[in-house]
């Protein structure tokens, strides 16, 4: 099985891969045979900075801020399909990355595609409700997006973990920013993460 | 993404290590809502940058999610997914199924099941297909290996242990799965998440005992109870403090369907299923008055 490696590690914000602000970066190794197989960006501030910046303009005066349940709906879909079509691909990076074995990434990528499927079928009916109150008085409640969002997961269930979390705060129309933190030793298995961004996009 | 047509800065991903960018993300001011997943000891801290700026967070901490096998139990259906559930994904989510709770006149069958399937498994890298595969960064491999060498010096028979093929490249991060029992209670394996592919077995003496047993971590994660009793099954369901409570089964393939989350040192908020969605928002009470 080969792997393109990418010569120099990335970020993703604001739809494009992005210098990092500073040369920091962390090895990945694969756990079956302890070997680097890539590097990934050590992000400083200046990263994080930038990226909830990019998901704030998104939100606050982008496109994603007005677009419609039913368009988000069909984005999340179109994205649980691109999943599948990719899924051969994925699975390989995710065991390598991981080291699970061969069926149980296979698995897990079938299940990262049902994430987006359900919470796509989902985004146009989360219903708000109205509240009966005083006479001449009509009252509801509506479910609201956060607004940014930061979403922080582990390696040995990335891709899921990921998965679970930005579906439900998309469908809200929160844009968010990803940080695989680990606390205080280098990221586990983040590269397959940043692999998966790349296959959903040729790099040029 | 872009395929799919999100718009840019819609979903934006930074790599890096938690004290940076993970720090980071939590304290930065333009950040509405956190969702972490980790350890409980780094859920603390983020959490708490979070309250620095008036928002919430939902936390996936860690858990010790038991087993709970009465004498009942349909063993045939039991074993096998009592093995998988700290073998899958090598023992590290935090929904493993780390503790097997066995009613006390049953102790020595299951044991004798367990340890059977238990010596069955084995531990191989991704290609090789196995039950089980290596740990995933080599300090992680050495924490795993410390809490067994622990329980080993602290005088806990080891019943079974799973196998590393031959063949497993020599720099690979490979823990052989491994059964202790019968563990006493106090010990810090009884209570403490491995994160690896360790169970320990617990004998208990009747319900009241079995869901002390249960609820005697800080965590409260997941549950499993094995009993064909009705209601036992209700009693159950009901007092043990746990997020996801299965009842002859564990798991249950782990649908999106499903809300999933804890309490305590296991942490709060729910994701997954609608109850998700109602987590991930916030709501807006909108009062017209129109006489």
């Amino acid at each position: 099985m080969s792997v393109p490696s990418r010569s120099e590690p990335m970020n993703f914000i604001g739809g494009e891969w992005t210098r990092p602000s500073g040369a920091a970066t962390l090895d990945v190794h694969e756990p079956a045979t302890g070997q680097v197989i890539g590097r990934i960006v050590e992000s400083s501030q200046e990263d994080v900075d930038r990226a909830v910046a990019a998901a704030r303009e998104a939100f606050d005066h982008g496109t994603w801020g007005k677009t419609s349940a039913l368009e988000r709906s069909r984005l999340l879909i179109r994205l649980g399909t691109l999943i599948q079509r990719e899924a051969g691909r994925l699975a390989e990076i995710e065991a390598r990355d991981t080291g699970k074995p061969a069926s149980v990434a296979k698995a897990d990528i079938v299940a990262l595609a049902r994430y987006f499927e359900f919470y796509g079928g989902a985004a146009d009916k989360l219903h708000g409700e109205t509240v009966p109150y005083l006479n001449g008085y009509f009252v509801t409640v509506t479910p609201e997006p956060h607004g940014v969002t930061g979403i922080s997961c582990p390696g040995t269930i990335r891709r899921r973990c990921s998965a679970g979390r930005w579906p439900p705060r998309s469908r809200s129309a929160t844009p968010r920013c990803s940080s695989p933190p680990r606390m205080p030793a280098p990221r586990r298995s983040p590269w397959s993460i940043s692999w998966w961004r790349r296959v959903s996009r040729p790099v040029p | 993404m872009v395929e799919a047509g999100f718009p840019a800065g819609s979903v934006n991903i930074v790599t890096g290590s938690g004290a940076g960018a993970g720090a980071a993300l939590a304290a930065h001011p333009g950040v509405d809502f956190v969702s972490f997943t980790g350890s409980p000891e780094v859920g603390q801290i983020i959490q708490k940058l979070c309250a620095d700026h008036f928002i919430t967070c939902t936390l996936e901490l860690g858990g010790k999610s038991p087993q709970i096998v009465f004498a009942d139990a349909d063993l045939d259906a039991a074993i096998p997914v009592i093995v998988k559930a700290i073998t899958q994904n090598s023992g590290q989510t935090c929904s493993a199924g780390s503790r097997i709770l066995i009613e006390r006149s049953a102790y020595d069958a299951v044991i004798a099941r367990l340890k059977t399937a238990f010596e069955a498994v084995r531990v191989g890298p991704p290609e090789m297909d196995v039950e089980c595969g290596p740990i995933i960064t080599a300090k992680q491999r050495r924490r795993v290996q410390g809490f067994i060498d622990k329980a080993k010096a602290d005088g806990i028979p080891v019943i079974a242990e799973g196998t590393i093929v031959p063949d497993a490249p020599e720099g690979g991060y490979y823990v052989a799965p491994t059964l202790f029992g019968p563990t006493p209670r106090d010990n810090v394996i009884a209570r403490e998440e491995v994160f690896g592919p360790v169970l320990i077995a617990m004998p208990f003496d009747d319900e009241e005992d079995a869901i002390a047993l249960a609820n005697g971590t800080d965590y409260g994660l997941v549950a499993a109870l094995w009993t064909r009793d009705g209601s036992r099954q209700m009693r159950f369901a009901k007092r043990v403090r746990t997020g996801q409570m299965f009842v002859n089964c564990y798991g249950a393939g782990a649908g999106i369907e499903l809300p999933f989350g804890g309490s305590g040192k296991s942490g709060h908020g729910r994701e997954k299923g609608f109850a998700a969605l109602h987590d991930f928002s916030k709501t807006k009470t909108t009062v017209f008055h129109h006489g």
